[in-house]
């Protein structure tokens, strides 16, 4: 039974998932393309790509808004994992992501710091996360995402302090990493809160607190940087209820902040499955990874260290990012794994470019 | 051990799942409602998308409860009870109102009426309906109240503490994890098994109804006690040769006649007839067609939008690559394969008029639950019924206890079929060959003989699943549901064996019993399973005003 009932036209796949999530005979997967296999944050890069490419700049900052609030600081931070393994790389050179991102979060800042409209789960649930850093932020938002109340404490008397005021690493290491301008925190702060995060700044929080958090929370995440130091195994999980990540982890050398950020939702997705009372590591619902076989980007892989990608001078015009955007190669598509089709189309439905199109078996046409 | 907590689970989101989370949320909005979907909620189930009329609605002024008991006890040889039918049909009407409340347009002609057609033998019960999305309207609402669905997972084994059921593991398709989730009431709902014989394609999933019920509700009630009936009851359809999509009752009620290879006319108007075309074709004057060439243009439009927008849209690519134009050729309709479903026939799970089953706490609805002949209607309105009894039962009932060592057998039987000793059958293939030899051995012409030759294969397949090869959650659940088929395949085969006449056409036609025999046989064959034994045993037909035994 080697026929193929559903025809791809890989020149339009955007590599969503959505088909794959909503057949109903789970007869298809998704071949992830390398940039979003690598994306630490799990951004579709070939979605956003072949958006861009054709014009639909508010659908192409959905897809980056879908992956994660993060865009802004990530568009500073840039993405140099995606870049590395871009096909392209091995003819003409691979996209350019982070410039790609810039010019998106500039023209739509409206839908990247915007909500994602979806439904939270119902959730009586209370989580603290500790620290607002890179991982906190991260730790915080997932959190938010299933459901739980979400307090954050941070020392400092703002968040998002470690990002906007230490062009560095955590600690000082990294001297290329660029600092993230006050006002690209304040708009993704505003975001975090308008969701429902609490942030209670200059509330230290450290070792000596996390007893009375864990009985007063049902899930306490540190992510407090070095000011704590816990002994966590690789999905974040310490002890009872509660969860670390980042360099508070025991051992941890130092980290930048996407690698803290993936080590974040790694351990916030743990603190969740706690909080959810079950583990399904993927395709619980709507508000998980989106039919993928793991989570993109943030499942056990390590995360290299990897030099920061140098902006390639101004940002780019309109035409310039749809003509960089138009060299992606489109390597994702979904694809039968199971041989289970129905032929009943609702895969074909959901899909954005109607790049996928639902044959009759063989056997029956 | 991680457990779900829920106060009330519903197996299965299709029809009857989604209005039972909108209704339990709508009498009690604090439960905590689960939904465990086998595929993905949005589309999951039997209507998948939409569908062109409400099966059966009794119309004020125009039709009756007591008319339609009388049409579904002619339509299924008088083995029915009266209470849930009854119910049912009083019932129909206020949902048609709801229904419209949600949106949904029922048409109306031109004197104001709503559009009715003949597919019962006495009334026009059947309502047009005209909504193509139905299924995701239906799942927005249910989520939109707070419902939660827990996708890729299926039911595979209810938990029971003290003989009520205590709540359910399910099994994710995906990642073969198991799930466990403890519920103080349980809805089963998750269809009958559409996978119970070949098509004529040899497509497995090539089959009229929704391929992914397999029965796993019957399964999951025989096993904590409750009853099941109406499984020697096994239907086939006449539908497009080769695709198995439906579109009968769309073309005839719409001036489409029926007609076998002599040209005489079969059906014409009025879709009450099944049994003659399949006689049609058992006596050689087969194929036979439906025949739209002298129907006119707007007429064969209006059957074309249905088909191709709202029964099975992929219709238009089928007849498109068969070349099949309905103004020139007729549509030669073939039987498809056999199905066990409640919603089509009365293979089910016992219920009463309050979708209880014989198992506190648990309840069944839909085509899972052996309601005769209910169709959506049914599936609609005993998901609410069962929706309203589970919440009044959940505030009363005491906290359910889930016993570990319950859960650690479904873990150990799952390990066991994941060991990779001596195991080199294709889940597909054994599939293939189970479902090939229920349809030599199970279905009319039956025979006591041919029961006999069943359990030799029914003993060799059971051995066979210790041989299949499982490399992933998918193919996992693939097996469990081969499983399953076999089990009903059994419920189907005791049953058949049992009852020794011949009722109901070609969906129980033994050639040893030809007769009707109404002085032994107008009764239920109930099968219940003890100790890993199936029992079949005669139930009396209820009458109104009668506790149905259950």
């Amino acid at each position: 039974m080697n026929d193929s009932n559903i025809a791809i036209d890989t020149t339009l796949c955007l590599a969503c998932g959505n088909c794959v999530d909503r057949c109903i005979m789970d007869n298809l997967r998704l071949s992830l393309p390398p940039c979003r296999q690598t994306s630490p944050l799990g951004v579709n890069y070939q979605g956003i790509a072949r958006l861009l490419a054709s014009g639909k700049e508010e659908d192409a900052a959905r897809e980056l808004r879908r992956a994660t609030p993060f865009g802004g600081i990530l568009a500073v931070l840039g993405d140099p994992y995606a870049e590395k393994t871009c096909s392209r790389g091995q003819a003409g050179g691979a996209l350019r992501f982070t410039d790609l991102l810039r010019y998106l979060v500039a023209a739509q800042p409206g839908i990247v710091y915007g909500q994602e409209p979806r439904r939270l789960p119902a959730s009586t649930k209370k989580a603290a996360v500790i620290g607002a850093g890179p991982a906190g932020l991260q730790a915080a938002w997932a959190l938010r995402m299933s459901g739980a109340a979400v307090t954050v404490f941070e020392a400092a008397p703002e968040a998002g302090m470690t990002l906007t005021r230490t062009p560095a690493g955590e600690d000082g290491g990294n001297e290329a990493l660029p600092a993230v301008p006050a006002e690209v925190m304040e708009k993704t702060l505003a975001m975090l809160r308008e969701a429902g995060i609490r942030f209670l700044t200059s509330t230290p929080k450290g070792q000596a607190d996390l007893d009375s958090l864990c009985a007063e929370y049902d899930a306490v995440l540190c992510a407090c940087g070095r000011g704590a130091v816990l002994p966590a195994d690789k999905n974040g999980y310490v002890k009872d209820n509660l969860f670390a990540a980042g360099s508070c982890v025991k051992n941890q050398k130092s980290l930048t902040p996407l690698q803290a950020m993936a080590s974040a939702a790694k351990a916030a997705h743990a603190a969740r499955n706690l909080l959810e009372g079950f583990d399904i590591d993927y395709e619980s619902d709507e508000r998980t990874a989106r039919g993928l076989e793991r989570f993109a980007g943030l499942g056990d892989r390590e995360i290299d260290d990897l030099a920061p990608v140098a902006p390639a001078g101004g940002t780019y015009t309109g035409e310039e990012a749809r003509e960089e955007a138009s060299r992606c190669l489109g390597c994702g598509r979904p694809y039968e794994r199971n041989k289970t089709c129905w032929y009943c189309l609702p895969c074909e439905v959901v899909c954005p470019t109607q790049a996928l199109h639902v044959r009759i078996p063989y056997l029956i046409r | 051990m991680q457990i779900l907590e829920s106060d009330f689970l519903i197996i299965g989101g299709g029809s009857a799942g989604c209005i039972a989370a909108m209704r339990a949320l709508q009498v009690a909005p604090d439960l905590r409602v689960t939904i465990f979907e086998k595929s993905d909620i949005v589309y999951g189930g039997s209507i998948a998308r939409g569908m062109d009329a409400l099966n059966i609605v009794a119309i004020p002024g125009k039709t009756t409860a007591e008319l339609y008991l009388e049409a579904v006890r002619a339509g299924a040889a008088g083995i029915v009870d009266a209470g849930p039918s009854y119910v049912m049909a009083e019932r129909s009407y206020a949902l048609l109102k709801e229904m419209e409340g949600w949106g949904v347009t029922f048409p109306k002609d031109e004197n104001g009426q709503y559009k009715t057609l003949k597919y019962h033998v006495k009334g026009e019960f059947q309502t047009a309906m005209d909504e193509p999305e139905l299924k995701s309207m239906l799942v927005k609402r249910a989520l939109d109240l707070g419902a939660r669905p827990v996708n890729r997972v299926m039911g595979l084994r209810l938990l029971t503490d003290n003989g009520r059921v205590a709540g359910a593991v399910g099994l994710n398709v995906r990642t073969g994890q198991l799930v466990v989730c403890r519920a103080k009431a349980v809805l089963i709902a998750s269809g009958g098994v559409s996978r119970l014989t070949l098509p004529n394609s040899g497509y497995l999933y090539g089959v009229y109804d929704y391929p992914g019920n397999t029965g796993d509700g019957f399964v999951m009630a025989l096993r904590a006690g409750a009853g099941v009936t109406g499984m020697e009851f096994t239907q086939r359809t006449m539908l497009i040769k080769d695709s198995n999509m439906p579109l009968l009752a769309i073309c005839v009620t719409r001036g489409g006649k029926v007609l076998d290879c002599n040209g005489t006319v079969i059906m014409e108007g009025e879709v009450n007839n099944i049994n003659a075309m399949n006689e049609a074709f058992t006596e050689g004057r087969g194929p036979v067609h439906i025949q739209l060439s002298h129907l006119p243009e707007e007429k064969i439009r209006e059957i074309e939008h249905i088909l191709f927008t709202t029964e099975r849209p992929v219709n238009e690519r089928f007849f498109g690559g068969r070349h099949i134009d309905f103004r020139k050729q007729d549509i030669e309709l073939w039987p498809t394969e056999y199905l066990l479903c409640g919603g089509h026939g009365l293979a089910g799970i016992r219920v009463n008029e309050r979708a209880e089953t014989a198992v506190p706490g648990l309840y069944a609805a839909g085509d899972v639950a052996s309601v005769a002949k209910q169709h959506l209607t049914g599936a609609f309105i005993f998901g609410e019924i069962a929706a309203e009894q589970a919440a009044g039962y959940i505030a009363s009932a005491p906290d359910t206890h889930i016993h570990e060592d319950d859960v650690a057998a479904v873990r150990e039987e799952l390990a066991e079929r994941f060991s990779a000793k001596d195991r080199d059958i294709d889940v597909r293939e054994l599939e293939h060959k189970v479902r090939r030899v229920v349809g030599d051995y199970l279905v009319a012409p039956k025979n006591a003989h041919k029961f006999e030759l069943w359990k030799y294969w029914s003993d060799t397949f059971r051995e066979d699943f210790k041989h299949v090869a499982i490399h992933n959650g998918h193919e996992l659940s693939k097996l469990y549901e081969v499983e399953n088929i076999l089990l009903c395949a059994d419920c189907s085969a005791l049953a058949g064996d049992f009852r020794k006449e011949s009722r109901w056409g070609e969906c129980h036609r033994r050639s040893d019993y030809p007769l009707q025999d109404d002085a032994n046989w107008h009764c239920h064959v109930v099968i219940k399973m003890k100790d890993n034994h199936l029992n079949a045993e005669k139930v009396r037909i209820s009458e109104l005003g009668e506790e149905v035994s259950l």
